[in-house]
């Protein structure tokens, strides 16, 4: 299975804890079965699970 | 701490077809109807339904329903409960124009009645060829109806309380159900939700297992709530394989393709559902179609690179007939696949789709369970209807387009009872002082948890090892490990712990939360297979092979039984198949063909 590294930049804001809002670096491995943003933002997620999305 | 306390008469927990048709019965009662989801009612998992609904209503060859009874009881390998059976197929007309008359947007045949479709194990005269019963619109069905269904719930004045996610049930000392626990997940407020009757309608748990057609929202959440409250899990080591995810993304490609005359082919090209099924051929049941691709791949027949996957093909269908009738298939094949199935066959393979077992319920939607020497007695208060259920329709296998029809026979069903129910007496009990105590205590655990399991590895771990020890085909010593495994995983949920520890829309807490539940199902699911000692429907094992004394390896002298699996210690207890139905002549034993 092929990985490939993707680097995204997530706009972050917490309203409990920060003044304003701000973006973050984070970079993710997606296999080839991974097709869609979904499948990219359920592994942000798992590296760091203060990003949350609905 | 005091927390808020919501009064109701009757409070439904989900809003997908099961949870809306019963908010609809008792709404329209005039009873005061809460109704809990976790996502917009019209987001719930029935979106994704595509082929159709069943009823024997004969529009385009005869139909009866004694027909439709034969088949369901043979599609379950006769583990299915004769009576609610014969109750469902016989209420199915009567549901489907109820639908009708909601607005739902059926097809229509050129003389203006509903369009049906054939689907699998479907057929005329109790086997004999396939009949159109799949009551269709287009490759959306599901969509249709739910959008019918909460225009309808909307004007009898349901209350939904939309992304709000169950917690716990509230029983009390006389171990009636009087309500649930629930967090706001906009706020991560808990909440008690008094009510005289609650319903559950949440859904399946096809999350338990790596891939998997199931939206991520399918967490068994019903199915965690009930065994954290004592009720026992049935027949959990039957799960649908459904022969059609698209390979590498598990996304649905609905039976309705191959009932529109689309064809299964290996690498060969050939048709090999003639081998297998040589009667009904790629219209057999689902579990017998998913085995002969899994045959297929280990025999080295498969198709692509890693020959992993085998082809649908309807490139012989006209193109119009495909843009009219499988619009959504086609636009997913190019999405998920990246071929356009007018022109290329569609990349497939055996995909977990559906849990035949559930909460154990009667065919009136009451929950029931062992007491005093009889196998189901009602819980007072308690009620469920859908895939969360197991009343028990599918046995051990379901036929495409009858679980459409189970979420709407039986949630009008249990909305009667309830109304009946609520009707006769059945009062607001007092609500225990401590009717929060659990769920707090749970929310409080995740809250606390400094450096604990990662809750996406633990969640991976589970998904693993039911993806390899509970699939299509089952091997005695895997479902062993499986069970240790399994046991080993629940240990480590205990201890996982999330870094976000905010309020506001705090989605790792509500997927920690939603683990516990998965968990109960993985745990009901790996030692009722691994307990079950024979091959029936979709439970396969190595260790109970196709003999004359047992074709298909099945074994009725012993196993013609339901498990009851109990979360509290692990034990198991049966109780036997209601083989009598309620005025139909017994569907009697015989060894399944298609």
């Amino acid at each position: 299975m092929t990985m490939r590294t993707v680097h995204f930049k997530v706009y972050r804001y917490d309203p409990d804890k920060d003044d304003a809002p701000y973006m973050q670096d984070i970079s993710v491995e997606l296999e080839a079965s991974d097709k869609k943003l979904l499948d990219a933002l359920i592994k942000l997620k798992a590296k760091d699970d203060l990003i949350s999305f609905r | 701490m005091s927390i808020p306390v919501h009064k109701y008469d009757v409070v439904i927990v989900g809003a997908g077809g099961s949870g809306l048709r019963a908010a609809l019965q008792v709404a329209e009662a005039g009873l005061k109807t809460a109704v809990l989801t976790k996502v917009f009612p019209t987001r719930s998992h029935t979106v994704a339904a595509q082929g159709g609904v069943a009823a024997p209503l004969g529009n385009v060859n005869e139909d009866h329903w004694m027909w439709h009874m034969y088949d369901t009881v043979k599609g379950s390998d006769w583990l299915g409960d004769q009576d609610a059976i014969e109750f469902m197929v016989r209420k199915a007309t009567e549901c489907v124009v109820e639908l009708e008359h909601y607005g739902m947007p059926f097809d229509r045949l050129d003389n203006g009645k509903i369009y049906q479709r054939p689907f699998g194990g479907h057929s005329q005269n109790f086997g004999e060829k396939p009949v159109n019963r799949s009551c269709a619109a287009a490759d959306r069905t599901g969509h249709a109806m739910l959008h019918a269904m909460y225009q309808r719930n909307v004007r009898a004045n349901t209350q939904f309380f939309v992304e709000w996610m169950a917690l716990d049930l509230i029983r009390d000392d006389s171990g009636a159900v009087i309500g649930v626990t629930a967090l706001d997940m906009e706020t991560g407020e808990v909440s008690i939700f008094h009510a005289k009757a609650v319903v559950f309608a949440t859904g399946g748990a096809g999350r338990i297992y790596a891939s998997s057609t199931n939206a991520f929202i399918n967490t068994g959440d019903g199915l965690g709530m009930a065994v954290r409250a004592g009720i026992p899990l049935e027949d959990m080591e039957f799960w649908q394989f459904h022969p059609t995810g698209v390979a590498g993304a598990g996304v649905l490609i609905t039976e309705g393709v191959r009932g529109e005359g689309g064809i299964l082919r290996n690498a060969d090209g050939e048709r090999f559902m003639e081998r297998y099924a040589p009667n009904l051929k790629d219209l057999a049941s689902r579990d017998i179609v998913s085995r002969a691709m899994a045959t297929e791949i280990k025999e080295g027949r498969g198709c692509g690179p890693n020959k992993d996957y085998v082809l649908l093909d309807i490139t012989h269908l006209p193109p119009e007939t495909i843009m009219k009738r499988l619009p959504g298939i086609r636009e997913i094949a190019i999405e998920f696949a990246g071929v356009d199935p007018i022109q290329t066959p569609i990349p497939v393979v055996p995909t977990c789709h559906y849990q035949m077992g559930g909460i154990p319920t009667n065919y009136r939607g009451e929950v029931v369970v062992p007491q005093n020497g009889n196998h189901s007695t009602p819980v007072t208060g308690f009620y469920a209807a859908g895939e969360c259920a197991c009343a028990s329709v599918h046995g051990a296998n379901r036929l495409g387009t009858n679980s459409l029809l189970d979420l709407l026979v039986f949630g009008k069903s249990a909305g009667e009872s309830v109304v009946e129910a609520i009707k006769n007496g059945l009062p607001l009990r007092p609500l225990p002082d401590n009717a929060a105590a659990a769920s707090l205590a749970r929310v409080k655990r995740i809250d606390a948890q400094e450096n604990g399991e990662s809750m996406y590895d633990v969640r991976a771990a589970m998904q693993r090892v039911m993806q390899a020890n509970a699939g299509v085909f089952r091997f005695g010593e895997d479902m062993k490990q499986g069970v240790k495994d399994i046991l080993e995983i629940a240990e480590r949920v205990k201890k996982v712990g999330i870094k976000d520890k905010s309020m506001v829309f705090n989605t790792a807490r509500v997927e920690a939360l939603e683990l516990e539940n998965l968990i109960e199902v993985a745990k009901a699911t790996m030692i009722s297979a691994e307990n079950r000692k024979e091959s029936r429907g979709a439970h396969v094992r190595d260790d109970a092979p196709d003999t004359p004394e047992h074709p298909n390896g099945r074994d009725d002298p012993n196993w013609l039984k339901h498990t009851l699996w109990f979360g509290s210690d692990n034990h198991i207890e049966y109780k036997p198949v209601n083989l009598t139905p309620l005025t139909a002549p017994s569907v009697e034993l015989k060894t399944r063909t298609y």
